[in-house]
Formats: structure tokens, C-alpha cells, sequence
């Protein structure tokens, strides 16, 4: 079964593509990690799939079914990016009025306490800060154990204390059984709580992997500079021998190595040192930042 | 069923909204002065009694332009930000994504500013009601009941239309814009009757004649149909009494029905 899935969906305004000809799918129980820079088309992929906007062409389905069919939209929690709250109504009564429209019961005070807005429940939404507004609606998102959470950057605009408190949440809720997708434009947010991650670029999605699977999947992981002594021609000759070397460059006395893989560097060091003496050795792992700078093309 | 959650959280949300409650104490205290003012001059009128008929008769007949531009005003303005205003602040996304269809934030959300525009309207009505019942010789509670209650349902008419503004164009100064031209379209183009002359002219080629389905022609306007509906109510019902009535609640129900089909797919 399919939490999330979309068939060739494309949002058009006007001549703008937003999102181009998209497949997706989330399978049940998984934390999903959906990245893009912003204006890549992560909102208004998401806003097709809630019904928000009306898809140009293609299909999407919640939870294997019609994302406006009302059951189904109440096994859904949705923290949108761009919301706005009721400035006149408290944090309680927002949430109250999430229980009421679901239909459910559920603790109110806990689920406040929950997000960290204790004590907070009675004030009026209007004179909240924007991250607590996030948390207010991050609370009615949690009302009634929702099947599926859908969280549009939901770490954008907290400090990383709250930051961390919403990967809790969201960490939380899978281990309930709830299925989570979780947008963000920033790799970080992400790496630590998803199984998955799909990143998107110009409206269309550029890779789906696991984070070790992304890894393998872009070229030149691992760096190794070598500093030998003695035929530098040669010992990059025996680099370029070792399988899963992408490239080798060599300058003065240095041989640096690119390795897709960063089990290559030691049998590069090994062939290296057959055909010359290796007086020093550096070594520099991409971090995943690099590598989700080397998908989106941004630094 | 759903609606009712959203209606609910509407008259909550608005009746916090101090613009709101200005807005129903200036209708208030005007309603209630133009009573006791109007009351003044029925009172004056030769061969009249000071009755609620008479007073009645005179405030949606000669002085309907006073009621009707009052209640348009209040009417509009209860119901123009109804869901551009959710739009512009984004609060619509945190309401579509709880479990409510379109056809539920439509009428739950015009159910709920309706029912706001009653209570001011109410109010309105018991400040004119004390002015009857102290400057008045006689009270005719079936002559009171029936201006109160077709004045409300006008205004529920009118908070159909701004609502039907609302959901169907995206920005709040544009909607004012539209809701304010509509105002001044039906009271100056055709409360004065000069669209609905000009109409005849096109078909009879005379401006003195007036051909026996004017009224009908006339009565399409919500302000006339209001005033001859309020005047059958009290003299009786003739064929141009009944259709006015039918006028009057398409008026009330049509643009909530194009709201919802214009809301329907739009994008948040």
C-alpha cells in the first residue's frame, strides 16, 4: 500500500511549469525526505497532492484513494508552508476546532504540551511568534493520529531547539505507524530522520534514493591527496589502474584521486605505493551538503 | 455536515472582529434614527394614522433607497472578506486541510457571517422597535415582523453576493473594488430605473409607455423585488407580489451556489 503516490503530474501557471511530469511514490510506514531549493517546485507539488491546487495533467493518490474523499482527508495531517492562522482565536480554540472538524477526540492540552506551547493555549493566535504559529499548526496536524503527515519545511523559521523538537515529532509519529513526508530545503533537517529522500529541481525530481544510496549514486565521494616521492607520472598511472577511480589530477609532487566509493582510497594507496613512496596523505569525504549542492546545482 | 464546524468557527472569528460589531452599531443607531425620523414624517403625512403599516410602507417604499442602501452596505460588507481574506492570509490552507469539502466552507462560511449580519440585524431591530413602541400609536407586530424578517433576508442576499466576489477573485482590494461597483450598479443604474427604461425603450421605443411586464422587468433587482414583496405582505399577494418573492430567494441562494461552483476547483 501507497501512502503518497503521483502518476506524470504537471502543475502549469500560464507558460511557467512548476512541476514537470512528476512520479512519486511514498510507501506506508516510510519517513520520506523531500528536498529541493526553494522554488524548485516542492510547494506546489505538495499543494496538488493536498487538493490544494488542481493538478494541469496526471493523477495523485492519498493513502491509495482520492486525496478529497473526507475520510481519507481525515487519516491526513498538514502542516502547509504558506498557512496563516485565525489572529482572533486561541491556540486552544484552533486546535479544538481541528478536533471538531475530525471528528475525533483527543487531549488537547497534551498535544499543546506536545509541540512546547504550554501554557501558551489561551492567548490569541495573532500575537503568536511564527514559529509558535508553526507549532499551533503543527498541533492540529498531530489531531487524531493521522495515517499520513505531511510537513512542508516545518523546521524553516525555528530556532534548532524547536527545530529538533519537530524531527522528534516527526520520528515519533512513525513509530506510531504514521507514514511522513517531510519538505525541506535543507539537506540537514532531513538526513537524520528519513529513510528516503526525493530531490526535486526545476519542477522535476532528480533523484530518489537513500541517503547511502544518493551517496553512491554521484561520482567522486571521496578525495585523496597523495604526496609522493619519486615518479609522480607514475603513481598516478597506478592510481588511474584501480577500479571506481573517477579521476586523477597531479601536480609538483601531489596525486590527487577522486574515488566514487570511499572503500577505493586505501586500494589506491596500496597501487600508489607499488610505483612510488607516499611521504603524506590527506583525505576529504563530501559531506552530504556537497553532495546535495552537486544535485541542485546550488552551492 | 461539516458546514456547521466551519459556520461555528466563523461567528466565533467574527464576532471578535472589532470592525465587525463597528459596523453593526453604526447600522444599529442608523436603523433606529431613521425609525424614529421616518416615524416622524408618516406621522406627518395627511390622511395618515402613525401605524406600523404606514411606517413600514413608507421606509420600503418612498424611503426604500434609505433601507435597502443600509442594508446593502452592511450586507456587502459582512460578507466581502469572507474567503479572499482567508486566501490573503493563508489561513484557507489550514482550513482545507483539515477534512472540509469546498461546499463546506462555502456555506459554512456564509451560514456564519449570515448569521453574524441576523444578530446585528436583530439588534438594529429591537432599537427601532423601542422607537415604534414609544413614539407610536398603535404596533402591528405581523407588519414589524414581516419588515424585519424580508429586511434580514435581503441582507442575507446581500452577504451571498460579496461572498460571491470573495471566492472568486483573488485579491482583497479587487473584491472591494467589484463589491462597491455592484452597489452603485444596482442602486444608480438600476434601483433609479435607468437601465431598466433604457431596456424598454429597446423593445417598446417609448419612454412613456410603460408596458405591463416593466415590474417584472424591474423586480430583477433584489431592492425592488424587496419592496414589493414587503408591500404584498401587507396588502396582499398579486402574481408580481409571488415572483418578487421568487426573485428575492434566488437572490439569496444563486450567488452562493456560483460561489461554491467558482470555488470549487480554484486554486488556494
Amino acid at each position: 500500500m501507497s501512502a503518497v503516490e503521483a502518476r506524470a503530474l504537471t502543475k502549469r501557471y500560464g507558460d511557467v511549469t512548476a512541476v514537470e511530469n512528476l512520479d512519486l511514490e511514498i510507501e506506508e510506514g516510510e519517513v520520506f525526505g523531500f528536498l529541493g531549493p526553494n522554488g524548485a517546485g516542492k510547494t506546489t507539488t505538495i499543494d496538488v497532492l493536498l487538493s490544494y491546487k488542481q493538478p494541469t495533467s496526471g493523477e495523485v493518490e492519498l493513502l491509495d484513494s482520492d486525496p478529497r474523499d473526507r475520510d481519507v482527508r481525515r487519516e491526513v495531517g498538514i502542516l502547509p508552508e504558506d498557512f496563516g492562522v485565525y489572529p482572533r482565536l486561541t491556540g486552544r480554540e484552533h486546535v479544538e476546532f481541528a478536533v471538531r472538524s475530525k471528528d475525533v477526540d483527543a487531549d488537547v492540552d497534551g498535544l499543546l504540551g506536545r509541540v512546547g506551547l504550554d501554557g501558551e493555549g489561551e492567548r490569541r493566535a495573532g500575537g503568536y511568534s511564527k514559529g509558535m504559529k508553526k507549532r499551533l499548526v503543527l498541533a492540529t496536524a498531530l489531531v487524531g493520529e493521522p495515517d499520513l503527515l505531511v510537513l512542508d519545511e516545518p523546521t524553516s523559521g525555528l530556532d534548532p531547539n524547536g527545530a529538533r523538537r519537530i524531527r522528534e515529532i516527526a520520528l515519533e509519529e512513525n513509530d506510531r505507524g504514521a507514514t511522513v513526508f517531510f519538505s525541506s530545503h535543507v539537506l540537514g533537517q532531513v538526513e537524520a530522520v528519513c529513510s528516503r529522500v526525493g530531490i526535486m529541481q526545476d519542477g522535476r525530481m532528480e533523484a530518489v534514493n537513500s541517503i547511502e544510496g544518493l551517496r553512491e549514486e554521484i561520482h567522486a565521494v571521496s578525495r585523496l591527496e597523495l604526496t609522493v616521492a619519486g615518479d609522480v607520472e607514475a603513481a598516478a598511472e597506478a592510481a588511474r589502474q584501480v577500479e571506481d577511480v573517477v579521476d586523477v589530477e597531479h601536480e609538483d609532487e601531489v596525486v590527487a584521486v577522486h574515488c566514487r566509493r570511499g572503500e577505493t582510497k586505501l586500494e589506491t594507496l596500496d597501487s600508489v605505493r607499488e610505483a612510488a613512496e607516499v611521504v603524506d596523505l590527506r583525505t576529504r569525504e563530501k559531506s552530504l551538503e556537497e553532495l546535495f549542492a552537486e544535485y541542485t546545482g546550488e552551492p | 455536515m461539516s458546514w456547521r464546524v466551519v459556520a461555528e468557527k466563523e461567528v466565533r472569528d467574527s464576532a471578535r472582529s472589532r470592525s465587525l460589531w463597528v459596523l453593526m452599531t453604526v447600522f444599529a443607531v442608523a436603523f433606529a434614527g431613521g425609525t424614529y425620523l421616518y416615524g416622524f414624517i408618516a406621522g406627518l403625512e395627511p390622511g395618515l394614522e402613525s401605524s406600523t403599516e404606514a411606517f413600514v410602507g413608507l421606509m420600503t417604499g418612498q424611503a426604500s433607497f434609505y433601507t435597502t442602501s443600509l442594508v446593502a452596505i452592511v450586507g456587502l460588507m459582512t460578507g466581502y472578506s469572507t474567503v479572499v481574506g482567508e486566501r490573503e492570509s493563508g489561513s484557507l490552507k489550514l482550513l482545507l486541510g483539515l477534512p472540509h469539502s469546498r461546499m463546506d466552507v462555502v456555506v459554512g462560511k456564509t451560514l456564519g457571517r449570515a448569521t453574524m449580519l441576523t444578530a446585528g440585524m436583530i439588534v438594529g431591530f429591537a432599537a427601532a422597535l423601542a422607537v415604534l413602541l414609544t413614539s407610536y400609536q398603535s404596533f402591528s407586530t405581523t407588519a414589524f415582523l414581516a419588515f424585519a424578517v424580508l429586511t434580514t433576508l435581503l441582507g442575507v442576499a446581500y452577504v451571498g453576493v460579496a461572498v460571491l466576489a470573495s471566492a472568486s477573485i483573488r485579491s482583497q482590494t479587487r473584491v472591494t473594488a467589484v463589491v462597491v461597483g455592484v452597489f452603485v450598479f444596482l442602486k444608480f443604474v438600476w434601483d433609479s430605473s435607468l437601465l431598466p427604461r433604457l431596456l424598454t425603450y429597446s423593445f417598446t421605443g417609448s419612454f412613456v409607455d410603460t408596458p405591463e411586464w416593466f415590474d417584472y422587468l424591474m423586480n430583477i433587482g433584489p431592492n425592488p423585488a424587496y419592496s414589493t414583496v414587503v408591500s404584498s405582505s401587507l396588502e396582499g399577494f398579486d402574481a408580481v407580489g409571488y415572483y418578487s418573492l421568487v426573485v428575492l430567494l434566488l437572490w439569496m441562494l444563486a450567488p452562493v451556489a456560483l460561489a461554491y461552483l467558482k470555488f470549487r476547483n480554484s486554486d488556494v
